[in-house]
């Protein structure tokens, strides 16, 4: 219960940022994508049993507060989910090289593959157009991202309630 | 197999199968009104602390902008007069025309104006996760708020209402991939079809731009005309500024013109909108 409550916080407190103070930040074409970066390290971190449920929460949350047909995020995000894990299974992905380099190739293929959802549904290739010329510098930018977000999504997974609140005595004994 | 992996297999198959109803019960009711009961739970939860983080940033930027950036105050000030004595000009040319153009509607036994009440609102959001250019506003199904109602901002066309919550909507702007909309070239009076998303642009590469579409070869336009809405979309009332053209394209090849737009309201900026209810 604690690991899903953890994770509804950490979606939706990230949801909240990049639609409010970081809409436009660091660029109108490039933004931070905490919340796809969360999968990849659901991939890298986790089992496929211990990751499918998160990755289809978080699907589910991004799907509602987004303008997009509600399912598009929860497909790309369980694909990319498979890639990763495919990816695990066979090669060793612990080391920062690996990570960058996978991390942007999943968000290419990520962008990609929603854009072609999309582009599918309203029968509109704007959006694929759109999305190729925007999808190497955001993949690249979730890739240096992706460097320090894993890391920091391990450790918060960690929390516990008496982690936050335990006494500077009990520490220093 | 393991009973453990029988019991997470049958979980997330229980998962999925959910997950799949609610996808193709999204799908079999795609022009829904309102936004469906699972999405609603979500919007209500993220909503009020949209509306918190959105006004407490705007109050600090107002703050900074207003009170500690007042010394670019005086420059800005020398600029304005000078500006607001041209526009008094133009005003004045304006009034002259008006009266011409009402006379004109009179003889012709057309509507005078378009007669519309609007209901103000604040964006609280903007949607950053995919390639569609939306607003979220803070009114909703409980404040009158139908599908399609069109959105204006301070000097212009915004765009339309889309999916509908009981106290937020989403805006589909003039840019967004998506959009249509009918328009003429005040200047000359020729009609095109504005479609969102200028992705070629030199200008602002992809960013609330939009395009002139199936603009007639003859037709007679400038860098620097003003669009406005035709109404015979039957969506968007006639009359409505839209944006100021950019780019003119007059190649000697195809059937049509092609012309950039830059919308009046900076539309992924904006933060007060009004919504014309039907």
């Amino acid at each position: 219960m604690r690991y899903y409550l953890l994770i509804i916080i950490w979606t939706i407190a990230w949801l909240l940022a990049e639609t409010t103070l970081l809409k436009s930040f660091p660029g109108h074409n490039l933004h931070i994508d905490i919340i796809f970066l969360t999968i990849m390290a659901f991939g890298f971190l986790k089992e496929w049993r211990e990751a499918l449920i998160p990755v289809i929460l978080i699907g589910f949350i991004a799907d509602a507060v987004s303008a997009a047909p509600f399912g598009v995020f929860t497909v790309t995000y369980i694909a990319t989910l498979a890639a990763i894990r495919a990816a695990t299974s066979t090669i060793y992905l612990q080391s920062h090289l690996a990570r960058f380099v996978w991390v942007t190739v999943a968000s290419a293929l990520a962008i990609s593959l929603k854009a072609g959802i999309i582009s599918l549904i309203y029968k509109n290739h704007v959006f694929m157009l759109t999305a190729f010329w925007n999808f190497i510098p955001q993949s690249v930018f979730n890739a240096v991202l992706g460097l320090a977000v894993i890391p920091i999504f391990r450790e918060y997974l960690n929390l516990t309630w008496e982690k936050i609140v335990r006494p500077s005595g009990l520490v220093l004994r | 197999m393991t009973a453990p992996l029988q019991k997470f297999i049958k979980g997330a198959l229980l998962i999925l199968g959910l997950f799949l109803a609610i996808i193709f019960t999204s799908i079999a009711f795609p022009n829904f009104e309102r936004v469906h009961w699972y999405r609603q739970i979500v919007l209500t939860v993220i909503t009020p602390p949209q509306k918190l983080i959105t006004f407490s940033s705007n109050f600090v930027k107002n703050a900074w902008n207003h009170y500690i950036a007042i010394t670019k105050a005086a420059k800005e000030n020398e600029i304005l007069k000078k500006a607001l004595a041209n526009a008094n000009q133009s005003l004045i040319e304006l009034e002259e025309i008006g009266k011409e153009n009402k006379n004109l509607h009179e003889l012709l036994n057309m509507a005078h104006s378009i007669n519309v009440k609007s209901v103000g609102a604040h964006v609280i959001a903007s949607n950053v996760l995919t390639e569609f250019k939306t607003l979220t506003i803070d009114k909703g199904h409980a404040d009158g708020i139908a599908k399609n109602m069109v959105v204006l901002g301070p000097g212009g066309l915004v765009g339309r209402i889309g999916q509908i919550g009981a106290n937020q909507s989403s805006v589909f702007l003039i840019s967004d991939p998506n959009s249509a909309v009918d328009v003429y070239v005040e200047r000359s009076g020729g009609r095109a079809l504005l479609v969102g998303t200028s992705y070629g642009s030199s200008l602002r590469p992809f960013y609330s731009l939009s395009r002139l579409e199936y603009l007639r070869k003859t037709s007679d336009i400038r860098n620097g005309d003003v669009v406005i809405t035709s109404g015979l979309d039957k969506l968007f009332p006639a009359g409505i500024p839209v944006g100021t053209i950019h780019n003119a394209e007059n190649s000697t090849t195809g059937l049509f013109k092609k012309a950039e737009v830059v919308p009046f309201v900076d539309l992924m900026e904006a933060k007060e909108v009004s919504v014309i209810i039907k």
